[in-house]
């Protein structure tokens, strides 16, 4: 009896001597940016404005509200890296306008730039103003064209946001140096404090939406006042080869969609971006029709696009001209996806036409419709200066969708 | 007797012509029969669609002239070409192949095959 209760004692005191004193993960934060941060900074940070998520970890200074502490967090909880960042801006049509200034938490490697369309351009060594802003465009600097580093979403499949307000979300990825994954992005507005990932799903795996549900989300804005546009998009197989009809390493032929974007005088905005696919069976291959599917096509990427402004009722009848495609058949040949976008395009008013090709091994005495033929047209469109086509150089992605709505 | 029969029909040069063009990989769309592939690729000139469309030519003409050996050279000259072609597929293709049933079918009908041939040629009887 004697021998148990010291080996208990024993082992009591061990393990309570062995055992490190195990901070509180606010603590650990605290511990870690007084190691980081300038005495004044450690000492203006507002610590009830910390928030956290699986990756990051936000807070603000007293002082000066709009400028953020964000910490990227390891998988076990440590810190891995900093930044300060001061962004401000707005959101008009073509996205995100504004500019950043980013540095290390001690300061320094200050960096300054300005955002157009998203894209963080060319960092300059001044301050930044909106009316210093160059003419810089984002292909300047844009060799390969990802996801913007700032994207806007008029609403975002999250709970802890209000979808009604459109938001700006800067890429993690870029702001910590490529230490983050190329999805996590972080909200500029609101109370939140979590990063999210942008689905980047392959858009051809992708489920069945309700195309009715989509459309029924732009009754959610009057006509009255209210500004449109609609984008037909094409994506080429090989980005540098518009002349290669099919790309073998990712059995991938391409794709064209459209973006239907409307917006009330009071900066509410409603976009989506449909694509029309086969079901996925090798019967598509055979030249037969198949049953479609409409996707949501969100983020996807294009190498070329067409905006054109249009009336709420030329919106009006470009959206029930997806109504009434939505159960066409899918043949690979006679109505493809290009078929689809040309169509719901032109019933918005745009008169678009373009080249037809052969497909190789399909007998149409006429040729089809393909995303080639829509890239050709609308460089062609481009290199006469019509003004509606971006390239973006190499290649660009869509925005956000706004969703179904009920 | 019928086992021969049986060794024979699914050696048959046709058969093997039939089971190679007939592999099916996963596109960006929708499935693709592998003879669609060679098609859509020949003009490109690649080392995958010259192999397979010789491959496919040789085993008609092993047909054509009734040469074993030509049907083993075109044999050996398919499966260069699929692994050329399996070789150039993005990682996300390859794992597709893997979640395919139908792809994953075809190509172990066209393994069997190939190792009926061997079997036949090293263990059959002539018919």
């Amino acid at each position: 009896m004697k021998n148990l209760l010291l080996c208990t004692c024993l082992l009591t005191s061990l393990l309570t001597g062995c055992a490190k004193k195990i901070q509180e993960p606010n603590e650990a934060v605290m511990t870690y940016l007084s190691h980081h941060l300038s005495s004044a900074d450690f000492a203006d940070i507002d610590r009830l404005s910390m928030k956290q998520s699986h990756l990051i970890i936000r807070l603000h200074f007293t002082s000066d509200n709009n400028r953020q502490l964000i910490l990227h967090k390891t998988q076990d909880g440590r810190i891995q890296k900093g930044k300060i960042i001061f962004i401000q801006g707005m959101i008009n049509k073509d996205g995100y306008q504004g500019t950043i200034e980013v540095s290390n938490l001690d300061r320094s490697s200050n960096y300054s730039s300005i955002i157009r369309n998203g894209f963080i351009l060319s960092s300059l060594t001044t301050a930044v103003t909106t009316t210093t802003a160059t003419n810089q465009t984002s292909s300047d600097r844009c060799n390969d064209c990802s996801i913007p580093e700032v994207i806007v979403s008029a609403t975002y499949r999250n709970p802890y946001y209000n979808a009604d307000d459109p938001f700006a979300w800067l890429n993690l990825f870029w702001l910590m140096g490529g230490d983050m994954p190329k999805t996590e992005y972080l909200p500029l507005g609101g109370g939140g404090g979590g990063s999210e990932t942008i689905d980047t799903e392959i858009a051809e795996n992708k489920e069945k939406i309700d195309a009715k549900k989509y459309m029924d989300c732009f009754d959610n804005i009057q006509d009255v006042g209210a500004t449109c546009t609609i984008t037909i998009s094409t994506d080429i197989p090989i980005d540098s080869r518009p002349d290669q009809f099919f790309d073998a390493s990712a059995g991938a032929v391409g794709h064209a969609f459209i973006e239907l974007w409307k917006m009330s005088p009071n900066g509410q905005i409603v976009a989506q971006n449909i694509g029309f696919y086969p079901t996925g069976s090798f019967k598509a291959a055979s030249g037969m029709n198949v049953e479609s599917k409409i996707v949501d096509n969100a983020f996807h990427e294009y190498n070329a696009r067409y905006t054109i402004s249009v009336s709420p009722a030329q919106l009006r009848a470009a959206i029930n001209q997806v109504r009434t495609l939505e159960h066409n058949a899918y043949n690979l040949s006679s109505f493809n996806c290009t078929d689809f976008a040309l169509t719901v395009f032109n019933a918005a008013g745009a008169n678009l036409t373009i080249p037809k090709y052969q497909i190789p091994a399909y007998g149409s005495t006429t040729g089809s419709n393909t995303p080639q033929g829509l890239y050709n047209k609308l460089m062609e469109m481009g290199a006469a200066g019509n003004t509606g086509v971006q390239t973006n150089g190499a290649k660009g992605y869509a925005g956000t969708s706004h969703g179904p709505c009920n | 007797m019928r086992k021969d029969k049986l060794l024979n029909i699914f050696t048959h040069p046709l058969f093997q012509l039939f089971s190679f063009s007939a592999l099916i990989f996963p596109g960006q769309l929708f499935d693709l029969p592998y003879l669609l592939i060679l098609r859509w690729t020949i003009a490109d000139l690649t080392f995958f669609a010259i192999s397979g469309i010789l491959g496919l030519l040789l085993t008609f003409l092993s047909i054509l002239i009734y040469r074993k050996i030509l049907q083993w050279i075109a044999l050996l000259i398919m499966w260069l070409s699929l692994m050329a072609f399996v070789w150039q597929l993005t990682p996300t293709i390859k794992a597709a192949i893997i979640e395919n049933p139908i792809s994953l079918l075809t190509c172990f009908q066209f393994l069997l095959i190939s190792l009926l041939i061997v079997y036949k040629k090293y263990y059959g009887r002539t018919a």
